[in-house]
């Protein structure tokens, strides 16, 4: 897969696919030296963590956003040194502000967002407020110089919504019709 | 000129005046039903725009939210099918799914709500049903 660095990317695949791309995508950045900042909307830092270690994946350089956990469990999890755990992943200001702080604190290495997946997250927040916040992150990847890759399932966005997001990036790699 | 003839244009001047008076009346009903219609045109469109909102936010935040949901169940099975699974793993996986399920849940009586707060048609009991 050719990522360019500094630039923006919308990568489709299948439902069945998504999980896989994530694992895919991490090793592809990491073999071009790139810190990974992962914001996950639908599996858990620990089932994160279990899956990267099985694939061979350093959790060095990873560091995580994660809005789940904590709604799910109801409590905190323990501390983590490369991980923020968001209340709700309802809760747009607070992921927000994990993500600028995550960035703050990586802006002197090469980083590459993953956001996974527009797809989960739309369970939480309505189509409209996503794309503000896609629009939100995207500006700010721009302006700190990083590059960034959206995850999401075609077939469950609206072709108005796919279109808006994809005015966001430089370029929409779709699995399916890769060569 | 006799009488005759006087009354005479009196009686056309008078017939003359309550034509008029109709074609007033006339001219005010037809544009009352005109702009009736128009209203009911816009209402029309205005429901519709509504409705294929309505549908479109409801695939994207119900049908896609389910296979999402269905998805991570699918993994969560195949790895107790294959004996990769930690308890507390699966325990964490599952309590996700709940929450996704029970805002799913939340969704759809949002997105109820949207058109039921719109819709003067409904009984009393159909809108509780949908929105409670």
């Amino acid at each position: 897969m050719d990522l360019k660095d500094e630039e923006l990317y919308l990568l489709i695949a299948s439902a069945a696919e998504i999980r896989g791309k994530n694992i895919e995508l991490i090793k592809v950045l990491q073999a071009k030296n790139y810190h990974v900042l992962v914001i996950t909307t639908n599996q858990p830092y620990d089932i994160l963590k279990k899956n990267y270690e099985k694939a061979g994946i350093p959790m060095e350089a990873i560091t995580i956003v994660d809005t789940v956990t904590k709604h799910a469990m109801g409590h905190e999890h323990e501390p983590v040194k490369n991980c923020r755990f968001v209340n709700n992943p309802a809760d747009m200001t607070s992921i927000g502000i994990a993500i600028t702080e995550s960035l703050s604190g990586l802006k002197d290495k090469k980083v590459s967002l993953l956001f996974d997946s527009v797809n989960s997250m739309l369970i939480y927040i309505s189509s409209q407020n996503i794309t503000k916040f896609i629009h939100f992150i995207t500006n700010k990847l721009r302006l700190m110089g990083f590059s960034g890759i959206f995850l999401a399932v075609e077939k469950g966005l609206d072709p108005d919504l796919l279109t808006q997001i994809t005015t966001f990036v430089d370029k929409v790699i779709d699995v399916d019709k890769m060569p | 000129m006799g009488n005759d003839a006087a009354d005479k244009i009196r009686n056309l001047e008078a017939l003359v005046a309550s034509l008029n008076e109709l074609l007033d009346v006339q001219e005010k009903v037809v544009g009352e039903q005109s702009e009736r219609l128009t209203k009911n045109e816009e209402t029309l469109k205005e429901s519709n725009d509504r409705f294929l909102t309505y549908i479109k936010e409801a695939a994207m935040r119900l049908k896609n939210p389910l296979e999402v949901v269905e998805e991570n169940l699918g993994v969560v099975v195949s790895d107790i099918e294959h004996g990769e699974f930690e308890s507390k793993n699966v325990l964490l996986e599952l309590k996700i799914q709940m929450k996704n399920l029970e805002q799913i849940r939340q969704n759809i009586i949002e997105l109820n709500m949207a058109i039921v707060d719109r819709s003067g048609e409904l009984s009393d009991a159909s809108k509780k049903f949908l929105t409670g």
